[in-house]
């Protein structure tokens, strides 16, 4: 354990409350267009007897994003699935040993999954996202934005796994940062 | 080595995503063309790019709405309505409150955590130990995920090929209601002598009342498994009209749902599910490598020297789920060893809808068995009476739901009557 002083601590409070706070709300928001869009196209398709041909693929990507604010959301609430009873029948000297290795052990898996998901984003990105083209086309006519053409390309739903391999490797960082000055870090309600 | 890595990691107790990640990132950084660590990704994004399994966080969701619409204490009303007046009343209470819970949460750690706060203290009022109300709780929530609809019925049915979601709702229903049964039979024999039955004191306009308010919430679940038995909608369009539902019912029928706590509700469901989603896309990664290196294959070949009747097959299915069971969480273990152990049983002529349901009720036991039984330290956190005190008086509820685990898994009928009377199962 070591000391931490009185603005170091205020720091670091400041930064895990912001990053739940930040995690929270990427939950909230997909959480809330998953439900909207799933929702919205099964009652077209039932009711009108057509659906937006994006519903299906652009649900999926929402929730992929929201998989991954969760994760991070998650491993910085220690809410994580794990085996740990080996660990919880040592002496607590040792519980804490194999807590700040098993958070470093984390942090360099975050890294490499992020680091793998940009060479999956440069590699595979470029490929149309079928059902999302004709409607990034339209936007981007209708609005004379070239950059909404992006949404047509991989690109940006491929990003979710450098994006979620960089906030988990945060979260994992700050929950680290936590535990060796002995944070609480709050479980309650972000909202 | 990948292997060891992935023991090594585990016994460390870091989380099961983690573990199968770091694993398979050092195959790919050490391993030859066509092994890239790009892969890694690739195969996680292909494991959580999939419709169908948007239905897990919407259920989630759905049934947290529920949880905070005020519905638990019109579903103890209801079971009291309806059991109330026999022998070991209110413990009876308990475990047909979480038959009815079941059809809308299902999660057994919620059932717990919904009933266990209502129940322990109630019961502990009418005379009976205070460890025992928080056992019978936690034993009577496994019903949780057999009767429909059922995340671990989701996901089994996504893990394994040729197997359907309604087809598997329904073979939960049977079992689950014979779960119920037995904890009955239990408390009414061996529980009776600490309560005193009491008489229903409510005229036919309050029994009314009392039925029309928990029509409501028990409409949802007759709702969603109706709409999917019927090839009306998928599990995931079915899952997002019972959040839909729940939101209706909780803002403004019921009124006891806010405005304002929607956006923590809605991002703890999307926690809550990235948790098991996380696992899942894992493990989808680790099982392209395996079988794209033909390893379940190799592993049924192998079996099938030794494991030659089913007989043999399903004492060895119940036996390793119930210790792994006791270590793991429930849905991590089934989407790591299901995939290795289906094609054995498939090969051996074992159902695959029958072994679902053996395999979720059997990890459900798990949930209050220690160590690891997360039912159990749910319901010792409201009861405080300390997990060995509750150990012992779940002990002999364990061994009855043990028994109707083995009677589900040699009498398949059990299971597989429903889903054949309803045209699901050939």
């Amino acid at each position: 354990m070591f000391k931490i002083s009185y603005h170091m601590d205020k720091v670091l409070k400041k930064i895990t409350n912001f990053l739940s706070y930040f995690f929270a709300s990427g939950c909230f928001l997909s959480m809330f267009f998953l439900f909207f869009i799933i929702f919205t196209n099964s009652s077209k398709r039932y009711i009108l007897g057509d659906s937006y041909e994006w519903g299906e693929e652009l649900s999926i990507y929402i929730s992929i994003y929201g998989i991954m604010f969760g994760i991070a959301w998650a491993y910085l609430q220690d809410r994580h699935v794990k085996f740990d009873i080996l660990v919880r029948i040592m002496s607590k000297k040792y519980q804490l040993f194999f807590e700040y290795l098993t958070d470093c052990v984390s942090f360099v898996i975050s890294v490499l999954f992020s680091y793998s998901g940009y060479m999956f984003m440069i590699k595979r990105g470029d490929v149309d996202a079928s059902s999302l083209l004709t409607t990034s086309q339209w936007l981007s006519e209708i609005t004379s934005i070239k950059y909404f053409l992006i949404l047509g390309k991989l690109y940006p739903y491929y990003f979710s796994m450098c994006f979620g391999g960089f906030i988990l490797a945060v979260s994992v960082l700050i929950r680290f940062l936590n535990r060796i000055f002995n944070q609480e870090v709050s479980t309650k309600e972000v909202f | 080595m990948s292997l060891v890595i992935l023991i090594i990691f585990t016994c460390l107790g870091i989380s099961v995503g983690f573990c199968i990640l770091g694993a398979l990132s050092y195959f790919m950084i050490v391993e030859p063309f066509p092994y890239q660590l790009s892969m890694v990704a690739t195969q996680f994004f292909k494991g959580v790019a999939s419709f169908p399994l948007l239905a897990i966080p919407m259920f989630i969701l759905a049934g947290e709405l529920m949880n905070e619409s005020g519905i638990t204490s019109r579903i103890i009303v209801f079971a009291n309505l309806l059991v109330g007046r026999m022998k070991a009343g209110l413990a009876l209470v308990n475990i047909w409150a979480s038959v009815i819970f079941a059809g809308l949460s299902g999660s057994a750690i919620a059932d717990t955590s919904a009933l266990g706060r209502v129940f322990i203290p109630e019961m502990e009022k009418r005379g009976y130990p205070k460890d025992f109300a928080a056992a019978i709780t936690a034993a009577s929530s496994v019903i949780g995920p057999i009767i429909p609809p059922s995340i671990p019925v989701i996901i089994y049915a996504l893990t394994v090929t040729g197997v359907s979601v309604p087809g598997l709702f329904m073979a939960g229903v049977v079992p689950g209601l014979l779960l119920a049964v037995a904890l009955s039979i239990y408390v009414m024999v061996f529980k009776s002598h600490h309560e005193t039955p009491q008489a229903l004191n409510k005229n036919f306009k309050e029994i009314m009342n009392i039925i029309v308010q928990c029509a409501i919430p028990i409409g949802m679940p007759i709702f969603i498994v109706g709409s999917i038995l019927f090839g009306i909608v998928t599990p995931t369009e079915a899952a997002s009209f019972a959040v839909a539902y729940a939101l209706v019912v909780g803002l403004f029928i019921f009124k006891e749902l806010k405005f304002k706590s929607l956006p923590n509700i809605f991002a703890r469901s999307m926690r809550d599910a990235a948790i098991i989603m996380f696992i899942i896309a894992a493990v989808a990664a680790a099982n392209w490598l395996l079988n794209y290196n033909r390893i379940p294959n190799m592993i049924t070949d192998f079996s099938l020297q030794y494991m030659n009747s089913k007989v043999m097959y399903l004492i060895f299915i119940i036996f390793i789920f119930f210790i792994v069971g006791l270590f793991l969480e429930g849905i991590a273990a089934m989407l790591v060893l299901v995939p290795i152990l289906h094609p054995i049983g498939v090969s051996l002529g074992v159902d695959p809808t029958h072994l679902g349901i053996i395999i979720i009720l059997n990890l459900m036991i798990g949930l209050i068995t220690p160590p690891m039984g997360l039912c159990l330290f749910v319901a010792d956190s409201i009861a405080n009476v300390g997990i060995p005190r509750l150990a012992k008086q779940i002990f002999p509820l364990l061994l009855v739901e043990l028994l109707v685990l083995v009677l589900i898994t040699f009498v398949p009928d059990l299971s597989l009557f429903l889903p054949k009377l309803l045209g699901l199962l050939k």
